[in-house]
């Protein structure tokens, strides 16, 4: 799909501006306006607009047609919001508690996980890699001898995401029951992989220092989705005119909730802190599970 | 862009509204809600659902989005308000904001054309 991402992004940062919106009506509870709505427009009426209508759809010659509105309310996401249901219960069965990590490229994902594996002790954990072009990643974390499979994206339409459907084939072929943590690596995007459930216990958002203080506040569905974000890369602040303050501001801005966390995988900073996080979050689930 | 995998998924739904109206039937009309704090570009929900559409029920349809403003409810105060997509805290308490609508991505409903029932073709 060519489609000019930053356009797109202008585009919606213009959203939740309520001044000049053009649906005043919806004000009240949105499903209450469009009932009114719902009527036939044309059944049947003998009118020069009907018949051109049925010329466009494709009909050989003039011909009456009718117009009927349905109502469906059909939510998006819910085939996905299903699937990731089912595998959430898959995996509450079988004690495994996954992790869906979703940052923008190169924001170090990768780079954390090589740094966590080693750290985790009795922990037994597997790693689902969504790289879109290549299998570098899974590589990378080959000599640490974990399970590690690689998902691609690419023969589904989608490139710019995990959906759940993908995660749960993927789990299938790791030894479940032998787990008790599995992270999503997901593909690097900051828009996307937001909008996809993959029945995940816990989304972690990671954001290098190296990107912008303000990306909370262009990509905010991502961090109002997650329970914990990572600011990674901390061993570059000195190098940079980076204002975390800020940063930290414009998370609490977004998600009130939000859990923050900072390290660097290269120098080792921070780690505990987000094993810390990592062993309380675990060691919940394992005790809501006896 | 995930606007894809999205109108493939919205395709999916028409034709199975449709099925029962028999292999005429045609979409000339759809309408979709997307709240404001939802990653989903309408221009970019427009040109997958263009582009998937072809060779369907819905091909040449009209896709109606309707952007729903987010609001929310402060948690201490209670005042219920219109908010900016980046703005969770209530501005008078700094608490954070229940969200009352604003997260929508919903078929509401579709214009189905037929031929006339009465068989007049
Ligand atoms: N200086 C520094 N570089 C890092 C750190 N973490 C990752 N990187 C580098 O950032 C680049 C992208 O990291 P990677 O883990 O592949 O990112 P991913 O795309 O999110 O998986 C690589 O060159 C890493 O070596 C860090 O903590 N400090
Ligand atoms: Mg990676
Ligand atoms: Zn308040």
């Amino acid at each position: 799909m060519k489609f000019d991402r930053e356009e797109a992004a202008r585009f919606h940062r213009g959203h939740g501006k309520p001044p000049g919106h053009e649906h005043p009506e919806h004000q009240e509870p949105v499903q209450e306006a469009r009932h009114a709505e719902l009527r036939t427009t044309a059944a049947g009426a003998a009118g020069a607009t009907d018949t051109d209508t049925a010329d466009d759809a494709g009909a050989q010659g003039p011909r009456k047609a009718a117009r009927t509105e349905i109502e469906v309310r059909f939510d998006l996401l819910d085939e996905n919001r299903r699937d990731a249901a089912s595998l959430r219960e898959r995996l509450r069965e079988q004690g495994v508690f996954a992790i869906n990590l979703m940052s923008s490229p190169g924001a170090g994902k990768t780079a954390l996980l090589e740094a966590t594996l080693p750290r985790l002790g009795a922990i037994r954990v597997a790693v689902l890699e969504g790289d879109i072009e290549t299998s570098a990643d899974a590589e990378r974390l080959a000599p640490f001898g974990v399970p590690v499979v690689q998902i691609n994206t690419g023969p589904f339409g989608g490139d710019c995401h995990l959906p759940a459907p993908l995660v749960a084939d993927a789990m299938e072929k790791l030894p479940l029951s032998k787990l008790d943590l599995v992270f999503i690596e997901n593909v690097g995007n900051l828009v996307c992989p937001a909008e996809f459930d993959l029945g995940e216990a816990r989304k972690v958002v990671l954001l290098s220092v190296t990107e912008g203080e303000d990306k909370p506040l262009k990509y905010p569905l991502i961090f109002r989705e997650s329970s914990l974000a990572l600011i990674t890369k901390i061993d570059l602040l000195p190098h940079l005119d980076f204002d975390l303050p800020r940063l930290e501001e414009n998370l609490r801005r977004v998600n009130p909730e939000l859990r923050v966390v900072q390290l660097s995988a290269r120098s080792g900073d921070g780690l505990e802190d987000w094993l810390k996080w990592l062993s309380d979050e675990l060691g919940e689930a394992l005790r809501a599970s006896d | 862009m995930h606007e894809m995998s999205l109108a493939m998924g919205l395709l999916r739904e028409i034709e199975r509204q449709l099925k029962p109206y028999g292999p005429e039937a045609r979409a000339t009309r759809v309408f979709l809600e997307v709240g404001g704090l939802r990653a989903v570009f309408p221009e970019a929900m427009q040109l997958c659902f263009r582009a998937a559409s072809q060779g369907t029920v819905a091909e040449g349809a009209e896709l109606v989005i309707d952007e729903i403003v987010p609001r929310g409810r402060c948690v201490g105060c209670g005042r219920e308000r219109e908010i900016d997509h980046t703005y969770f805290l209530c501005p008078d308490c700094d608490l954070p904001v229940k969200l009352l609508a604003g997260e929508e991505l919903l078929l509401r409903s579709i214009e189905i054309e037929e031929p006339d029932p009465k068989g007049d073709k």
